[in-house]
This record gives structure tokens, sequence and C-alpha cells, in this order.
């Protein structure tokens, strides 16, 4: 039986909820991307919902079994008490993997698919979470926008009217005939123009001049629509020099499977040129422009996405940078221990310099993969682990020194 | 979303199937698990001769036939592929036959040609084949009940229908001929896998359990199915919460097929304790925390465990010593080597930097050189590869020859890697020896055993800094007899030698020590030299003479420096080589004669700390170029000398220039450069070269001093 609450209760309810949301709605909303929750994942939400519009999980996944084709959801390990407890709005994704097949074959499994989906709708009701929004996350190919369109129109009847139902899309898509059928069928859509690739013989996850076109090209289709920012990175390698094929890794990379000769290179959004677009499109908004969704929301201690201070920082405008400084402390044995601090907004990467005035030093020793050296009386340190980050605040310990007596 | 794909996400327990790793026995009393690579050799040896015994020898032939199966399976339906294999010349094939010689062929070109084969479309178009789904329809004809049992279960397997799979995969094992065979252990293994899926993780561990079984029983297992069991299994025990039963599972297959660290990071903190306090995972969790990865934030927090438990593993204490030190977790490293034990190399290392720390340089050395004697070198060698997976814990983070961590490599030397970035890595050793060595060199250097200090110097690859010691540390007569004893004495250190020799004024002694080039160029500067300061020949020939000793100083400035300064010094210390070099060279050459401010600027420490240090050899070289010019009377090539001695230092050094355009002026007039030197106050630009000018002072001096 519904518990009724009193008309005065109800109103601070939606006062405090409507002052939390103001905080992070010129954030934006964030996407959660993990296969399953644990402890840093539920840390991650439980700050994120006080500083961000809305959570974008990812809940399921739709493949297709290998010959029949035949639709197969797995639905995902989630934290669903996190996930119920959580004071924002939140939004299901479920990920359809890449299909090849004929138009025919798209048109048989469509009801499928809508069943799965609203399965998922079910699934998460069932567990006490709150979904306003439903998003399907398909790299569908151009010349079946039109079947994905179908779709849609099933997806939308299966679920409930208050539900909003979105997709994403990526500036190819965009240019398919079909496209602006799918928008139709849909209450809104993400719009991805990140996509991590070799252009002008160099890696990048994203370009401002085409992110911008892609903006403007969205806004003609009369659908409301986000657009999803970058914030994470990755290792590209590369078997054999001069090939242009790079295998991309994320936070699982471990530089014990290189091969000799390998090439490696570490592929980041950069900070500064992301907030660059968004200013870009704030400064003149597309009338269907609903604001920015960040991929992805930093979990824990991860190597290539950025920290979450660096991800405020660039979702509030603040002016960025990455102040680095030596800091000095008396250690153990009475030397003195050397730190690296970052009192900037942004993450710093290795390999990191710093140096500090002392003409004094009669030992000094590295550490965490540092190297020093003498320079015009100051002691430098350069180097540091391969792939480490200093975020915000961040504090390492990269040497000791002995002074003269 | 396409990036998505890029994503490899953390808690995926089990990447596809590891061709590479075999396992013969599991991971109870029986499994060899210290050696995995064994494994891993024997797994590929068997792998490889399995699948080049089912391949024709004639591999281009083989294409054909497959892209012609390829065709007939685009173009027609299943009976008509039968057909059309009957109807080949190699045609008693049956269809599935045809299938398994396709990834037997598949896994060849995949695994051991590592590139596309020619008929690289063809095999694309193979790949497309939906076999499983022809097979769900009908079964080959002559396809024993065996195989047509286990390809049924594989063709529900991948339709998801897990229950159909297990029956089939259930009947497959019970089968008559199964025993003993592959596809027992392939079903068992494919079954365990459909009692997952279907969310039934009890009767998928004892399946599992059975799996390994097999594989101890001799069951051929070339895609190393029983190893893949772990993975699984971890992954059921992580959902449960029993991270320490994951962390076993999780751990071994890290360290057998360095795969998969990424499940078992996560739930790390949540079970230390656990860990700790089992066997198997107190042993491998060590080995991850040595391994130097960027996680040791929790070392302390292991170390803090594993005493809880009674103490580290004593033969992994110096590596978690030296990951507790690389990490400035000191207090950790010091409860770790607590635990080492006597003989242990890292300990004792790590060791000698505390004592280094606490500033008793002494006792560091004493216990690196007692190292030294008690360890053969060779031990670190990269030939003896037992040794140093145990003692090279760095070079399991950052493996050799990797481009663009080549830069890292060098700044994790220390001292100082004096060869640069883009220099290949060091053949034949490992980092960890010559981190080593050269901080035992520093220690040597500290405590005056200074022919070690370069031995050790020069076996870690720090050349400048053994160069610092032969030249500053070092006295002559020591230097001397290092070189005597060393009959393979880098040349950088006999040059050393002779340059002091030099400087001693000893040139007959010096010249011994030079080698090729710089043999020759030495003869020659002590020709001219001689020539140039004997009186008793003309003006013209000795400022010829003078001129040749200005290019030499000029365009081989490196002969006459001393070693750069190593960043790494205790202290600064003056660089007292070559400046008495210079010192002597100009009192005995030039102070004679030399003008009062010249001679005083020459020797003066105050003045001489205007010039860049790098730049003396340039200033000797104006010197030369002063006395060729003085003895010269024709006043345009007089002019030309004193405009081109005076290049080099006249930007870094107008006031020491400054006598060469005041007697340019002076005495070169009425000139047209003397007249335009006075015009602009200063040195007017001239397009003769020092060669153009020795041209011309050679035929000046056989002219007899006229022009």
């Amino acid at each position: 039986m519904p518990v009724r609450l009193p008309l005065f209760f109800k109103f601070c309810l939606c006062a405090i909820c409507a002052a939390a949301s103001c905080a992070g709605s010129s954030r934006g909303w964030v996407y959660l991307w993990k296969q399953s929750h644990d402890p840093q994942t539920a840390r991650a939400l439980g700050r994120a919902q006080n500083d961000f519009e809305g959570v974008n999980f990812l809940y399921a996944k739709i493949s297709f079994a290998t010959g029949t084709n035949t639709p197969v959801l797995q639905k995902l390990p989630v934290d669903a008490s996190t996930l119920g407890n959580l004071k924002t709005p939140l939004v299901l994704s479920v990920r359809i993997s890449m299909l090849k097949a004929e138009a025919a074959r798209y048109r048989e499994m469509g009801a499928d698919i809508a069943d799965m989906i609203a399965d998922c709708l079910r699934s998460t009701l069932a567990d006490g979470i709150g979904v306003a929004e439903v998003q399907i996350d398909f790299d569908c190919p151009e010349s079946k926008i039109g079947e994905y369109a179908r779709w849609m129109g099933l997806f939308r009847a299966r679920l409930p009217k208050e539900t909003r139902l979105c997709f994403t899309a990526v500036p190819s898509q965009m240019r398919a005939p079909h496209f602006s059928d799918l928008a139709e069928q849909s209450d809104g859509f993400v719009l991805q123009i990140h996509h991590i690739a070799e252009r002008g013989g160099r890696l990048c996850i994203f370009e401002t001049a085409r992110a911008l076109t892609a903006v403007r090209d969205a806004d003609r289709h009369g659908t409301p629509f986000r657009v999803a920012l970058p914030t994470y990175g990755h290792v590209a390698v590369g078997e054999k020099q001069g090939t242009g094929q790079w295998t991309f890794y994320s936070e699982d990379f471990s530089p014990t499977g290189l091969k000799p000769g390998a090439s490696v290179r570490v592929v980041r959004s950069d900070p500064l040129e992301v907030q660059g677009l968004m200013g870009e499109i704030r400064k003149h908004p597309p009338e269907n422009f609903e604001g920015f969704i960040w991929y992805r929301l930093p979990v824990g201690d991860e190597r290539f996405n950025w920290s979450y201070e660096t991800l405020l920082a660039v979702a509030d405008g603040a002016p960025l940078g990455a102040n680095l400084r030596c800091e000095e402390t008396v250690g153990s044995a009475g030397v003195l221990e050397v730190f690296l601090v970052n009192d900037g907004n942004i993450d710093a990467y290795a390999p990191f310099a710093c140096a500090l005035e002392r003409g004094d030093v009669t030992a000094c020793d590295t550490v965490n993969g540092f190297s020093w050296g003498r320079q015009n009386g100051r002691i430098v340190f350069s180097g540091g682990n391969a792939f480490c980050k200093l975020p915000p605040g961040g504090r390492l310990k990269i040497a000791w020194l002995r002074l003269k007596p | 979303m396409t990036f998505f794909k890029k994503a490899i996400f953390l808690l995926l327990p089990c990447a596809p199937a590891c061709l590479l790793a075999c396992i013969a026995s599991c991971p109870t009393p029986h499994v060899n698990w210290r050696n995995p690579s064994r494994f891993l050799l024997k797994s590929e040896h068997e792998f490889f001769e399995r699948a080049f015994k089912n391949l024709p020898e004639d591999h281009a032939r083989e294409h054909d036939e497959i892209g012609a199966f390829a065709r007939a399976k685009a173009s027609a339906t299943f009976d008509a592929q039968n057909e059309f294999l009957k109807n080949h010349p190699d045609g008693n094939k049956t269809l599935y036959e045809a299938y398994v010689s396709y990834r037997a062929f598949w896994k060849e070109c995949q695994t051991r040609i590592n590139r596309e084969p020619c008929g690289c479309k063809k095999i694309e178009a193979v790949a497309d084949l939906r076999l499983p789904e022809i097979l769900l329809e009908k079964m080959p004809q002559g396809l024993s009940p065996l195989y047509a049992a286990y390809e049924r279960g594989r063709a529900y397997y991948l339709a998801r229908d897990w229950k159909a799979a297990e029956d089939a995969f259930a009947q497959t094992e019970t089968l008559a001929g199964a025993q003993g065979h592959s596809l027992q252990l392939k079903a068992c293994y494919l079954r365990a896998r459909s009692l997952q899926a279907a969310g039934r993780p009890d009767e998928a561990l004892l399946a599992y359990a059975r799996v390994r079984e097999l594989s101890q029983q001799g069951i051929p297992d070339p895609d190393g199915l029983a190893l893949e069991t772990f993975g699984w299994e971890g992954q059921i025990f992580k959902n449960r919460a029993d991270y320490a039963r994951a962390f076993r599972r999780f751990l071994f297959l890290e360290e057998v097929c360095r795969r998969d660290f990424g499940s078992w990071q996560v739930i790390f903190p949540m079970a230390l304790k656990k860990l700790a306090a089992d066997d198997f995972s107190r042993e491998w969790v060590s080995r991850w925390f040595a391994s130097g990865l960027d996680h040791n934030r929790l070392l302390g927090a292991w170390v803090a465990a594993l005493n809880e438990q009674g103490g580290a593993p004593s033969k992994l204490a110096g590596r978690l010593a030296l990951a507790a030190y690389n990490a400035g977790d000191f207090d950790t490293a010091k409860d770790c080597l607590s635990l080492a034990l006597p003989d242990d190399l890292l300990a004792q290392w790590i060791r000698s930097k505390f004592l280094f720390m606490g500033g008793d340089s002494k006792a560091a050395a004493r216990i690196m050189a007692d190292l030294f004697k008690r360890v053969d070198v060779s031990a670190f060698s990269a030939d003896n590869r037992d040794a140093l997976s145990e003692a090279d814990a760095q070079s399991y983070a950052y493996p050799h020859g990797v481009e663009k961590y080549r830069c890292y490599h060098s700044f994790h030397r220390w001292p100082a890697d004096w060869r640069g970035c883009d220099v290949e890595p060091k053949q034949g050793r490992e980092r960890i020896f010559e981190k080593i060595t050269a901080e035992a060199a520093l220690l040597f250097w500290e405590a005056k055993d200074y022919a070690l200090a370069v031995d050790c110097f020069l076996d870690a690859g720090c050349a400048s800094e053994a160069l610092f010691v032969a030249e500053l540390a070092m006295d002559i007569e020591t230097l001397r007899a290092y070189v005597r004893d060393r009959a393979d004495c880098p040349y950088l250190i006999r040059l050393a030698l002779a340059k002091r020799l030099m400087l001693e004024g000893d040139f007959e002694g010096a010249k011994p020590y030079f080698e090729g080039a710089d043999a020759e160029f030495f003869k020659n500067f002590l020709e001219a030299r001689r020539l140039a300061q004997d009186t008793a020949l003309p003006d013209a020939v000795r400022a010829v003479n003078y001129w040749k000793l200005f290019a030499a100083c000029k365009f081989s400035s490196y002969f006459f420096k001393g070693c750069f300064q190593p960043t790494h010094c205790d202290e600064q210390k003056e660089d007292v080589f070559w400046p008495e070099y210079i010192e002597s060279i100009i009192v005995e050459d030039f102070c004679a004669d030399a003008t009062a401010d010249a001679a005083a600027d020459a020797v003066n420490p105050l003045a001489r700390a205007q010039y860049p240090m790098e730049k003396h050899p340039q200033y000797l070289a104006a010197e030369y170029a002063w006395r060729a010019a003085a003895l010269v009377q024709d006043k345009e090539l007089k002019a030309k000398l004193l405009i081109v001695g005076a290049q080099k230092i006249k930007a870094r050094s107008p006031r020491y220039a400054d006598k060469f355009y005041k007697e340019l002026v002076r005495a070169c007039r009425p000139c047209d450069l003397a007249v335009q030197a006075d015009k602009r106050r200063w040195f007017p630009a001239v397009s003769d070269t020092p060669d153009d000018l020795l041209a011309e002072l050679e035929r000046y001096a056989q002219g007899g001093g006229k022009k």
C-alpha cells in the first residue's frame, strides 16, 4: 500500500531535490560504464549524485548468437542498492552489439529485442532502481538505420509513456537517409563526437572542428540531443612500425605483454580541448541542445581516465592547469623527503619535471621512477613511473636528500 | 558506441582460449607453477606438431581447396556443399573433416605465421561459414556419433541454448570412444561453461575440476582448457565474495598467462587477510607486488597482513623490499629486510641504500664490495634467465626493447644514463644489474676505491661517470696502473690517461695511449707546435704552424676538453683538469710575450669564470691565431687572421676579443678591413675560412713572407 506523505513534506522533498539538481545541472550528466560494480563504483556514484544532473549506467548487453543471429540478453551485475538510493535521475543503458544481417532478419528480431529492453526496465524497477530514461547504444550500420527506426517504434510501444527513450548516434549515422525517422521515434539522442582514430598522422580522440560540425548537423533533425564528451584515454599498441594498425587498451593495459619493437602511444582526452569545445557550443547553443554527458565517471584509481577533480573543473568551466611543485618534509633517518605536489585543478602525467633550489645536498636517491641531476645550484627531478597520473591535490614521494651537516 | 568496443573491462576474468598455455596438472601439489614457461613451451610444441600433422604439405593447395569450399558454401545449400565435396578430386572428405581442416589451418595461420596468408580473402570467406547452424539442421553423413554429439553440443552452445548444450556434451562424454579422447575433455569444459552460463555454479565447479582431472590423466589439451578453468572458477568465487579462492585462481592465470590481472586488483583491498592466510595466495600476491607494477600503495598493508600471519616468505623479502623502496615506502622496505635471507642480493642492496641514506657510505660500500666478491656477476647477465626471474623485479614491469619506453629506461637509471634516449638498450644486460652496479660504483668512489668504481661505472654503462673518476679522482699513477692491468681497457679511459700525461707535459709518455685518428692528430699537433715554437724558422713558416694549431683547437675541441661533469657528484667539484691544461699551455706558449691582460685573463680564475667552461678550447684557438697574426707582416692577411681568429670568442667574450679588434685597427691600417673595423667599431665580416687562410698563409710562406 503506497505511503501518503503530507503535502508540506512533499514540498520540502521537492525543494531538496531541486536544490541538489541545480548544483549539478550545469555540469550535465555522466556515464557509469562498468561491467560490474564494486565499492569503488559505489563511492563514485555517491559523489556523482551531488555533482551531476544525472547518471547513465550500463545495465545490459544484447549480443547475437553466432550463426543464428538470435539475440541474447545479458544483464550485468549492477549495485542495485546504491543505484536505488541515489537522489539523482538515472538512465538505463542497453548496449546492443553490432549486427550483420539482412533487413528481413532485422525485422524478424525487432519484437524480441523490444521485449528484452522492456524486461530490463521491469527488472530495474523490481530491484528498486527508479529509471527516468532508457538509452539504446547500438552501432547500427548506416544502411540499416531505417530498420533501427522500426525497432525504436517497437521499443517505444513497450515502454511506459513517462519513460524517456533515447539512443546514441555518431556523426556518420546522422547522414543516413532514415536518421530523421529514427530521431522522430525517440525522445532524443546522445551525439558522440569522440572516436579514437589516426587523423593527420596522429592519434586523437576527437577534433573540435569536426565535433562542432556534427553538433550543428544534429540540431537539424529537430530532436532534443545531448553531446557526449570524452574523459578517457587509451594506450595504443602498434605491433609493427608504420603500419598504422593499432590495438587499443584501456585500464587493463599491462606492459608485460608487449613484444619487443612494439610502439606504444598514450592517447588522452585533453581537458583544455574539451573545455574549449564546450565553450564553443555554449556560446551559440543549438536550439535542440539539452546539455552535455560525460563519458565516463572516474571510478577508483584509473590510469587513463580523468580524475574526478579534473572532471569537475572542466565541467565547471574553471581556468585549467596542472601546477607542479616540490615539497620537502623531514623524513626518517634525518633525511629530507621530497614530494611532488599537484596544486592545479587538472591531472598531470609522467614524465614530470620539477626542481628544488638546493646547493647543500650531499646525497640523494629517487623513487617512483624519478631521476635527478644538478643544474645551476638546483636539484632537478624528472621522469616518474610510466603512465603515472598525479591528480589535483595529489602528492607523490619522489626522492630523499641528505644535506651537508 | 564505437569507443566501447575499444574498452576491455576490468572484470573479464578470462580472455578467449589461450593457445599457448597447456597445463599438465592442476595447482594442487602436482602443479609445477614455479616454472610455468615449461608448460608454455611444451604446449606450443605440441600444438604446432598437431597443427602441421593435419595439414597437407602444399599450403597453396589447401588455400585453393578452402577457397573453393567457401565459394560452394556461399552459393549453395548444405547438400550442395556435400555434393561438391564428393565431386572434389580429394572428395572423400566429409564436410566435417573439411571444417576441422579449416580450423587447423586457421590456427596455423594465426599462431605460427602470425600474418595473413596470401589467401586471406578465402580465409575470411571460410570464417563466415555457419557450420553450427547447418549442423543443427542436419549432421553430415558418415560423421561418427562422438563427433556428431560434440558438434551438436557446440551448435547449441553457440546458440546460447545452455540446457540442450549441456545434455549434448554430457552425452559426448559418455559415448563409446570418448574415453581418453581430446573431445572428452573439450566436451567436459563446454558442459561446465554451459552450466555456469545457466546460473548453476556449483555444478560448473565440479565440471571444471573434472576438466583438470582429465588433463592430469594425460588427455591432450592443446587449447589449454584446463588452465582456462581457473579463470572461470575465479569468477564464480569472486561473485560469491570468496576472495581468497578467487585470488588463487586469478593469480595463477596471471602468472602463467600474464594476463587478467585486472580482475583481482579490484577485489584486492577486501581480501588482504584471507590472502595472507593462504599459502598459495601469499606466494603469488607477494610476487605480484614485487613485479613493480604501479600498485604499491597497498604494499604496506600487505606486509602488515603477512606479519600478522607470521612473516613474509623470506625468499621474496628482497624483492618486496625493493618494491617498497621504489615506491618510497621506506618503513615497509625496512620491515621486509628484517625477513630476508642472508644471501638475498636485493635485500643487501637495499640495506646498503639505507646505510647510504643514513650517511654511512663506508658501511654501504662494504656491503656492496662484499656482495661483488661473493656474487658472480654472470648471475645477472641475460644468459642466466633463472637468476633474472628472481632478481630482476623491474624488468618484469618494463620489458626491454619497447620503443617509446626507452626514455623511461634511461630515466630510471641511477646515475643518469649519459647515452640519451635514442640509443638501443645495452644487449646482454638487464637494468637491475646496471642499477646495482652503478650505485655500487658511487659507493666505491666515495670510499676512494677508484679502480673498482671505474670498473663498476663501465659495467653499468655510465661512461661519463667512469671518465670523471679517471680524470679527476684517480692520481695519475693509479690511472696508469689501471690502464696497464686491463688489456680490454676502453679507449676513453686510455684517452683520459693520455690527456693527463699531456697536462703533466709528458708528451712522449702520452703518445702510446692515443689510437687511430687521435694518434695521427696528436702527431700532427706536436709537429706543428714544434715548428711554431722554433724561432730559427722564418716567421711566415711559424705563422703557418700556429694557424694549424688554431685550426686543430677550433675543430677538434674535444681533444682539449676534460670530461663533462656528471650530474650526480656529491659536490660540484671544480673541473680541475682542463683549465690547468689550458693554463700550462698558455704559460708555456704565450706568457713570455703575451700581453699582460691576456696572460692575466688566461690564468685568473675569476676572469675565466666569465667564459663558459666548454668554450675554453676556443679561447686556446684564439691565442694560437693571435700568435700567427703577430708573425705576419702583410696587413691584409694579418687583418683576416685576426678577424677569423676572434670569430668564436667575440660573442662570448668581447672583453678578450677586444685585443684582436684593437690590433686590427692599429696594426693593419690602411687596409680596407681595418678601416671598416674602425668605422663600425667592431669586427667586419669576412668570407675566408680557416682553410682558405691556411692556403693563403702557405703561399705567403713560400713567397718568403711576401704576397
